[in-house]
């Protein structure tokens, strides 16, 4: 655990070596990125920024160490570790990557792969993150869990507010609840993409689902999701995107009522993205629908659908060499579920504006701060401000 | 000495005067020539793409960088050096996600067009002490430009495509010369007189050598650069 709080300094060091190739014989080279991020804020209690590993996004030390193996133009292996706060390292991603033709834009991945659904999971760098919070389709926590049922719509409306800690009546553990889509955490299969700089669509067939990826499959039930994204001009970027799987686990299904045990639980999801930058400004917006078919141990929950729809809209504007602004705007509601008084909402609806500022001490060192305030309609903490400031250094 | 290199990024640290003078120089003598070649042993580690992650495929390849290119200047102007303002205008172009040329060496007072030749956005920025800017982002054949006007090294990069990067050397004289792919240079019409000589690489290499040049004729120092 010592050697790990040395790695900072390493990091330091091979940053300013600038040294990202370590290795190359021939056609085939070893190279190695890093990026260190120290996140401090004070106590989030209304566990806005909890992802599911339990982990505040504001108060963070993360390190993550990528590398690829090249051998030529068109075969590589990649993989990505991350350790955060000091816990054990997590596999990010490890798959190998393949063109089979030469000057051809097609390529394969197969392995832990980057997700095609929507822009930010795939935005791998905390460079690419003016903020220090992550949109809340990617983050926050609904109250839904893939690992057991709420006994009916009483229970489930009873947690809103608390996808932290998700613990329905007649369970014992409380566990995080989940995210819309999991932006930490990539998926197992295999992807193909076509297409240039113009048009390209990707497409994969997974393991998990977008809200619970997974390693093994446990459910005998595949994902499969897809993008297309246009690029009508230089600096614009337009992507639609959608996804569909089984995200129950399968122990979960033992617990259904018998005569529900034959059914299929999946999470469908739909998105649509946008990217336009003009001289020192940039602007990004998303939108992310999805839709659980409900598990719960009675009706009428078991049957409905729970659906949920965020959004949001990020600017980030380079007011001098170095140093930048940016705010989002960010929101998430759910439909409604037949509950004892009626339609309700199944989880409370949460909004988010972040504004921050960032600093480039150099081009890899890099200081950011934000404010955050965060509102839902039902938890034990239904708003907060938060402040938070990062370090970050890569090569 | 007339040239201040980023510390940050040569990790040698240069001295900085503001007026230099080589005493030894004549100035009313029949002025010579500088010629030679670098040798360079050890090529610097190359900023590298970092790895592709990310990506959902093989990311465009960029043109191979030739950085062997060098730069050969005087430490020490002879006098005068200064009262030769050459106020001109170069292009970096910005091709197949790579600077064109590599390394730069200019005049203060120079302006630079940077050109971007690709079909996609670049966002060229530096944040030397010589010269901090950004020009934001901005579409295929068009140009966004930079003077010049403290001598260093200034360090260039794009924001969006982070193995792209240049060296533009900002000199107060006109005695320096990049290099040519087989390593020669020449540097002309320096007045006679004792001199230093530098042979830098990337910022990185760099050696220092005492040269005279006769009246109306030439002086020759090889480098090696390990």
């Amino acid at each position: 655990m010592k050697a790990l709080r040395l790695l900072p300094i390493v990091l330091l060091a091979a940053a300013a070596a600038d040294a990202a190739e370590i290795w190359s014989s021939g056609r085939t080279a070893l190279r190695i990125g890093g990026e260190f991020t120290g996140t401090a804020g004070p106590v989030d209690r209304g566990y806005f920024n909890d992802t599911d590993y339990g982990q505040s996004l504001l108060r963070q030390a993360r390190l993550s160490l990528s590398v690829e193996l090249a051998a030529g133009e068109r075969f590589g292996l990649l993989a990505e570790a991350r350790v955060e706060n000091m816990d054990h390292p997590r596999l990010y991603a490890l798959y190998v990557r393949a063109r089979p033709w030469a000057g051809r834009p097609f390529d394969l991945q197969a392995g832990l792969i980057p997700p095609v659904f929507g822009r930010f999971a795939r935005a791998g760098y905390g460079a690419d993150n003016p903020l220090i919070g992550d949109p809340l389709a990617y983050q926050y926590l609904t109250t839904l869990r893939a690992n057991t049922l709420p006994p009916g719509a009483a229970d489930l409306l009873r947690m809103r507010g608390n996808g932290w800690r998700v613990g329905y009546s007649g369970y014992q553990t409380a566990e995080s609840g989940l995210p819309m889509v999991a932006g930490r955490r990539w998926d197992t299969g295999v992807e193909a993409r076509v297409g240039g700089q113009s048009f390209q669509v990707a497409a994969a067939f997974t393991q998990g689902t977008l809200s619970e990826p997974r390693v093994r499959d446990d459910n005998d039930g595949k994902q499969i999701s897809a993008r297309a994204g246009w690029r009508p001009a230089a600096g614009l970027v337009l992507g639609l995107s959608a996804a569909r799987g089984e995200y129950l686990e399968e122990d979960a299904q033992e617990l259904l009522p018998a005569f529900a045990r034959d059914r299929t639980f999946r999470q469908r999801a739909m998105g649509a993205d946008l990217e336009y930058a003009r001289g020192h400004a940039v602007l990004r917006g998303e939108a992310v629908w999805t839709a659980w078919d409900a598990a719960a141990a009675t009706e009428p929950l078991l049957g409905e659908t729970l659906t949920a729809l965020a959004w949001y809209l990020e600017g980030k504007y380079v007011v001098f060499p170095g140093f930048h602004v940016a705010a989002r705007y960010d929101r998430v509601h759910f439909g409604d579920v037949q509950g004892p008084n009626g339609p309700e909402p199944w989880e409370a609806p949460v909004w988010r504006i972040e504004t921050g500022v960032g600093f480039a001490v150099t081009r890899q060192i890099r200081l950011k701060a934000v404010y955050q305030h965060n509102e839902r309609d039902a938890g034990f903490v239904r708003s907060n401000d938060l402040v938070a400031v990062q370090g970050a250094i890569w090569f | 000495m007339v040239l201040r290199p980023d510390r940050r990024r040569t990790g040698t640290g240069f001295a900085f005067a503001a007026l230099v003078l080589a005493g030894a120089a004549t100035a009313h003598a029949q002025p010579g020539t500088i010629r030679g070649r670098v040798d360079v042993r050890r090529e610097s580690a190359p900023p590298a793409s970092r790895p592709s992650v990310s990506e959902l495929g093989q990311p465009p390849g960029s043109e191979p960088i030739d950085r062997r290119r060098s730069v050969v200047y005087l430490e020490a102007a002879p006098q005068g050096a200064f009262e030769e303002p050459e106020r001109g205008r170069v292009v970096l172009d910005q091709r197949n996600q790579t600077f064109v040329p590599h390394v730069l060496a200019i005049t203060t007072g120079t302006t630079v067009d940077f050109l971007n030749s690709d079909r996609t956005y670049h966002n060229v920025f530096s944040l030397s002490k010589a010269r901090r800017f950004d020009l934001g982002r901005y579409p295929r054949n068009q140009v966004r430009s930079v003077r010049f006007d403290r001598p260093g090294v200034v360090r260039v990069f794009c924001d969006i495509h982070s193995h792209m990067s240049a060296f533009v050397l900002v000199f107060a004289h006109r005695y320096f010369a990049v290099t040519s792919p087989d390593g020669t240079y020449r540097i002309d019409r320096v007045p006679a007189g004792r001199y230093s000589l530098v042979a830098w690489n990337e910022g990185q290499e760099r050696e220092t050598r005492a040269i005279e040049v006769p009246p109306g004729g030439a002086a020759e120092a090889d480098f090696m650069l390990r």
